[in-house]
Parts: structure tokens; C-alpha cells; sequence
């Protein structure tokens, strides 16, 4: 077997008990066997136990955590993302999707769209994701009917599309007795198209943002042997030496005088890779960002967000937080909550004036310091961020 | 970027994260493959060089083959090596021979740890635990916040979003975890084209080899003749037996890492 050349993480989405750890269980048991499962093959085997270790889910037949798991197929790892579809534990199922490349969305064949389906997809819309695989689960609960999944595909697709999100496929399974997951079913002769897993191979990789050019967050300063280095990770574009550098949000030049790895090599840097440099000019420090290419990064006080509020206590105008995006930290104030999206009705309302836990909306925030930021669709590692009271983590957003 | 490289790159992403966002951290050595990457990563964050100490827990049963690697690598990476003991427990007779295996990696691990975090005065800790080793690591965050206690509370732990890890502020010190993305076979594959030294007690001699290694009384070898590392992933692409099989402490029961993890077990 040649070593997987690319990887994909899929997070698996889904109300709860629509069968996402049973169906991510009987893929990796299904293509391989054994490992940290839950043990041989057996008969009556719970495949959601390859991912339920916890005590407590598997007395409670219930997902607590994240989780993932790893399967390997063709030239490509998959890392197989379990979140829970419970609505208090949403932060678990944040914490998940934030770590996937592609989405997948299962709904059960007897129950049919319910809220939480609703809300992981709005979540799945705000972080970013362009497309998901559906997957309707359970169809030896409706009979193996076609009616019934041409219904829910028809209201799997319409929700997506009015979220933003394009539905690749949707296949028609039983994560339980494995019909339509990793081949083709004899139960539903109806459907000719390819099975889950095939679908998922399908799937996209991820493509950094090449775009806007040079975007390079410091990390850290470190001086080791007389020598300084600018450690960080190159967001996008590609980095050599002699090239000239912004420092956002001072806007000072320095220029790039050397790559530094361990062990030393010279290479120009490519995007995704964690590197030093060693630059000629005014020092930056963690926090900066270095950039450059045909955009200016944008240099503000005030930012439009969209943010999934987590916090118990509702967010309102006024409030204040400590927003972190890349390395940088700012503290901002909530200026004003201008929206919120009603995940069950798919409508915006207006002039609500604050935000409950768990609620969507599009917040103004100011800072007192100059925060550094681009749009998520344009650089998502400069357009994502936290807000955080007393080191506590209160909300996710993207950049509008 | 391939494969590999996007693992190696997270990585050290993380690793300088968290030191940066934790100025007295250390770093867990075991001496086995996993925290011997983790070494080699921290030297590519940190340019060639470990910047803070390096742990290891001594429990003073480990196969004797791991005290001379340790002693070797120390002098050739020039680490900043802290030993550390629970020497009451040791002087009280905790061993393996005598003790449950929770009791026991309890004592001599888990409270030595503790003990080290106390008086290094340490705010963060890194440690080689992969997602792929067990189904209770699969559950960790990269940064994991510890109340003194020690205490894991899977399932209640905050956030994590992105690579913006948590603060938490309130916490006496993170665990942090930058190998959580590697499976076992990754790590090989890493480990030969790195060229890491590992331990020659992974490879096979008169037909068996150690998988996992750790505590001699609690570690059996497997019916093995990979006596490379290519040989051992050879292996590991048709094996469909746990990493930890040979492992004591994960046949009592299920749910013995759950137990010896939420008591602060790494």
C-alpha cells in the first residue's frame, strides 16, 4: 500500500440519533478492522462503540464528545469527525466541524429534518463550508422507500441551498446493516448511483487561498544565538528570500533575508507551513501580520461578524470581550447586534437587540486597538476568531 | 503540500503556540516512538534546540533497553532531561507485580506527574498522545486545561475552535497535545523519512518486537519479524490488532483509560 498522499476530514453532522457514529463505525470497521474499536467482529456488534468510548455514551446509547477516527483509501486519508446532536452540546459539535475540510449530513429515513439538523447546518453556513454529502439514514425504518427519500432529499437540498450550501449527493442508506455505505445495496434497487463511500472519495481536497498573495501571522520572536527569527505559519502565497514585506498594522517594509527549518535547507516557503524568517528592518512582534501582494490588508477598529453566541448570559450591545483571530488579541466591545437567524424558519430578524445562547447573528463590534483582518471567504485564517470573557470562550465568527 | 507535511506543519503550529501562550511548559519524554516525534518536532519549532526541560516520569521499572536510549539521545540532542519519581510510593512498594495496573500507573505515573508540575511550577505540559491510540484519546483537545486536581472531565471540556485554543485562564495548567493528528502508521511513515532514532526494542528479534513500550512487567512483545521501520509499516498496513494489545493496564476492563485518563493519567 503506497503511503496516502493527501488527507480529508469529514465532520459527520446530523440531530442526535440519526446514526452519525454508527454510520463513521461501520466505515472504519468496514475497511479496517479491529484497532482501537471496540474489539473483534462480533454478531449484535455496536459499530457507534468505535467512536462512543466514553462510559457514559455507551450506557446511554448517546454521542458526548468529538471524536475521530482514521480509514485509509487510494492515495488519501480520511479522518472520520463524530459530533454530538445534542443541543447543549453544541460546543462539541463546533469543536468537530472546526477541524474538517468537507461536511456530511445525516438525517434519519422515520424522523426527517429536526432542529438540529437545522441548526448544524446554519453552524456548518457560518463556518464556512461551500457543500456536504447528505446522507439519509435508516431506511430499513421507512421501508426502504423511495417516496420517502425523494421527500427528505428534496428538503435536505432546499435547506442547504437556502444556507448557502451546495448538497453534492445524496444517497440513501442503513449505517446499521451497512446497505448503500461502503457498496451498493440489494434492498433499494431504485438507486443507481454510487454508495456513501464512494461519494465521500469523490469529495474535494482542500485548497489553500492563493488569491491575495503573501498573508504570514507572527507567531513568536525567538532570539537563539544571536540570531532573531519571526516564527509563524504562511497562511497563503509562497515565501523566498529578498522579498519585501508589509508589517500590518504598522505598514513598515522589511525585507525577507533567509527561511529558517530545522534541519536547515533553503527552500522559498510554500502556504500551510510553519517556518522562521529572518528579515532586515523593523522587528515585528506576535500579533503582527506580514503581507504582500495586490490587496492591503484591511487595518480597522470596526469589524461585521457573524457569530454563534455560546455563552449562558445572552450578548447585547455594550458587552465586552477579548476577540482573537489569528495570533492577534483585541478587546472589543459589542456595538450592536443587527440580525439574528432563525435556524427553525430560515428567516433574519431584525432589530432584536441581543443574542441567546446558541442563537446565529451578525454583530458590530469596535476595538480600541487596530485590529488586522480580511474577509473569511478571502484568507479564513485571517476572517475567523473567537470572542473570549475571562479567558472563557463565549463565541465563534467569521468575518463578513 | 503532502501529507505528512500538512501533519508536521499543525504540529509545530501548536507546539510554538503553546509555549508561547505558556512560558514554563515542559515537555514528556517515554522514550517510545511517539514522544521521541514529539522531541524532533519540538526541535524543528524551536530551530534545532528543546527550550525547557524534558520530563521524564521514571516509574524504575522500564525495560532496560529504554534507559540507555534515553541517556544516549540526551547527550546527542543536548536536552535539558529532568527525572522525576514518585519515591514515597516507590519506598511504600508500589510495583506491578504486587498492585492492580491502575493502581499502580496511578501512583507512579499520574502522581509523579503531578508532583513534577508542582515543583517545576509548570503552566503547560506537552505530551505524545495520539487520537489513534485509543478511543479515549480520540476524545482529547490539542489544548487540554487542568484544574489542579488533575481532574479530565471528558465531555464537559470547553471549545476548541480552529486553531484558536482556549485560554482558560482559570486553569493550573494545559495539557497540550501536538501529536493528536498522527496514527500509529504515520508515525512510522514519519519516523523513516525523518530518520528519527527509535529505540531498538521496536524491531523484531527472535520473532517478536514491542509495539508499545513502557513499564517491563506491564509491556508484552508481539509475534513480529519487522526489523525495520519499513518492515513495521509493512506490518501495520494489514494489522487488525490494537497498538495497546500488549498493554496490561487496557485489559482490566473497558473503560480503565477512562478511569486512569480522568484521574490526569496522560
Amino acid at each position: 500500500m503506497p503511503t496516502p498522499l493527501t488527507s480529508l476530514r469529514i465532520v459527520f453532522t446530523g440531530h442526535k440519533d440519526h446514526g452519525k457514529s454508527t454510520l463513521i463505525g461501520f466505515i472504519r470497521h468496514g475497511l479496517r478492522p479491529g484497532g482501537d474499536g471496540p474489539g473483534e467482529a462480533c454478531a449484535g456488534m455496536v459499530y457507534a462503540d468505535v467512536v462512543d468510548h466514553l462510559r457514559e455514551e455507551r450506557a446511554g446509547g448517546l454521542t458526548l464528545e468529538t471524536a475521530q477516527t482514521f480509514v485509509e483509501a487510494g492515495a488519501r486519508q480520511y479522518a472520520l469527525i463524530d459530533v454530538p446532536g445534542h443541543r447543549e452540546l453544541i460546543r462539541n459539535m463546533l469543536t468537530g466541524a472546526t477541524q474538517a475540510d468537507a461536511a456530511v449530513l445525516v438525517i434519519a429515513a422515520d424522523e426527517g429534518l429536526r432542529f438540529q439538523t437545522r441548526r448544524h447546518v446554519l453552524l456548518l453556513s457560518l463556518l464556512g463550508f461551500k457543500s456536504a454529502l447528505v446522507v439519509i439514514n435508516k431506511m430499513d425504518l421507512a421501508g426502504f422507500s423511495q417516496a420517502r427519500f425523494d421527500s427528505l432529499r428534496a428538503g435536505a437540498e432546499k435547506l442547504l441551498c437556502a444556507n448557502g450550501i451546495v448538497p453534492v449527493a445524496t444517497v440513501p442508506v442503513s449505517a446499521a446493516a451497512g446497505d448503500n455505505v461502503l457498496e451498493r445495496s440489494t434492498r433499494m434497487p431504485w438507486y443507481a448511483a454510487p454508495p456513501l463511500f464512494a461519494r465521500i472519495t469523490e469529495l474535494a481536497l482542500p485548497v489553500p487561498p492563493d488569491s491575495c498573495g503573501v498573508r504570514f501571522p507572527v507567531q513568536a520572536v525567538y532570539r537563539f544565538d544571536g540570531e532573531t527569527v519571526v516564527a509563524g505559519r504562511l497562511l497563503t502565497g509562497k515565501l523566498g528570500n529578498g522579498q519585501t514585506l508589509t508589517v500590518y498594522p504598522g505598514r513598515q517594509e522589511v525585507s525577507v533575508t533567509g527561511i529558517c527549518r530545522f534541519p536547515p535547507d533553503g527552500r522559498p516557503a510554500v502556504a500551510g507551513e510553519s517556518i522562521g524568517l529572518t528579515v532586515d528592518g523593523s522587528l515585528p512582534e506576535r500579533g503582527d501580520v506580514l503581507a504582500c501582494g495586490s490587496a492591503p490588508l484591511h487595518v480597522t477598529r470596526r469589524c461585521r461578524g457573524r457569530i454563534v453566541w455560546l455563552a449562558e448570559a445572552p450578548a447585547a450591545a455594550g458587552d465586552k470581550a477579548v476577540l482573537r483571530c489569528a495570533t492577534r488579541v483585541n478587546e472589543v466591545v459589542i456595538r450592536e447586534v443587527e440580525e439574528r437567524f432563525d435556524s427553525l424558519r430560515l428567516r433574519r430578524i431584525r432589530d432584536t437587540g441581543r443574542l441567546a445562547q446558541l442563537d446565529v447573528g451578525t454583530v458590530n463590534l469596535e476595538s480600541r486597538g487596530r485590529m488586522v483582518l480580511e474577509p473569511f471567504a478571502l484568507t479564513p485564517g485571517l476572517g475567523r476568531f473567537v470572542l473570549e470573557q475571562s479567558g472563557v470562550c463565549v463565541a465563534a465568527g467569521t468575518v463578513l | 503540500m503532502d501529507r505528512l507535511d500538512r501533519l508536521e506543519n499543525e504540529s509545530i503550529y501548536v507546539i510554538r503556540e503553546a509555549v508561547q501562550r505558556h512560558p514554563r511548559a515542559a515537555v514528556l519524554w517515554s522514550m517510545g516512538k511517539d514522544s521521541t516525534t514529539l522531541l524532533w518536532l519540538c526541535r524543528k519549532a524551536f530551530l534545532g534546540r528543546v527550550p525547557f526541560p524534558v520530563i521524564h516520569i521514571d516509574t524504575s521499572f522500564k525495560i532496560p533497553a529504554m534507559y540507555e536510549f534515553r541517556d544516549r539521545l540526551t547527550a546527542e540532542w543536548v536536552l535539558n532531561l529532568t527525572v522525576r519519581r514518585n519515591e514515597r510510593a516507590l519506598a511504600a512498594g508500589m510495583n506491578p507485580a504486587t498492585h492492580p495496573t491502575i493502581t499502580c500507573c496511578h501512583a507512579l505515573k499520574t502522581t509523579a506527574l503531578k508532583l513534577a508540575v508542582d515543583e517545576l511550577g509548570l503552566n503547560a505540559v506537552l505530551l505524545g498522545i495520539r487520537r489513534d491510540e485509543h478511543g479515549i484519546r480520540a476524545k482529547e483537545r490539542y489544548f487540554s486545561p487542568r484544574a489542579s486536581d488533575f481532574l479530565w472531565h471528558a465531555g464537559e471540556q470547553p471549545p476548541e475552535l480552529w486553531d484558536l485554543y482556549a485560554s482558560a485562564e482559570a486553569a493550573d495548567h494545559q495539557r497540550i497535545h501536538p501529536l493528536l493528528h498522527f496514527t500509529e502508521i504515520d508515525v512510522w511513515r514519519y519516523i523513516g523519512r525523518e530518520g528519527i532514532p527509535v529505540n531498538p526494542l521496536y524491531f523484531s528479534q527472535g520473532g517478536t518486537r514491542f509495539r508499545s513500550i513502557g513499564c517491563q512487567p506491564c509491556c508484552i512483545p508481539v509475534t513480529s519479524t519487522a526489523a525495520s521501520v519499513e518492515g513495521i509499516i509493512a506490518e501495520l498496513e494489514t494489522s487488525t490488532t490494537a497498538e495497546r494489545a500488549g498493554r496490561a493496564q487496557d485489559k482490566e476492563s473497558s473503560y480503565t483509560m477512562q478511569k486512569l485518563r480522568s484521574l490526569g493519567y496522560m
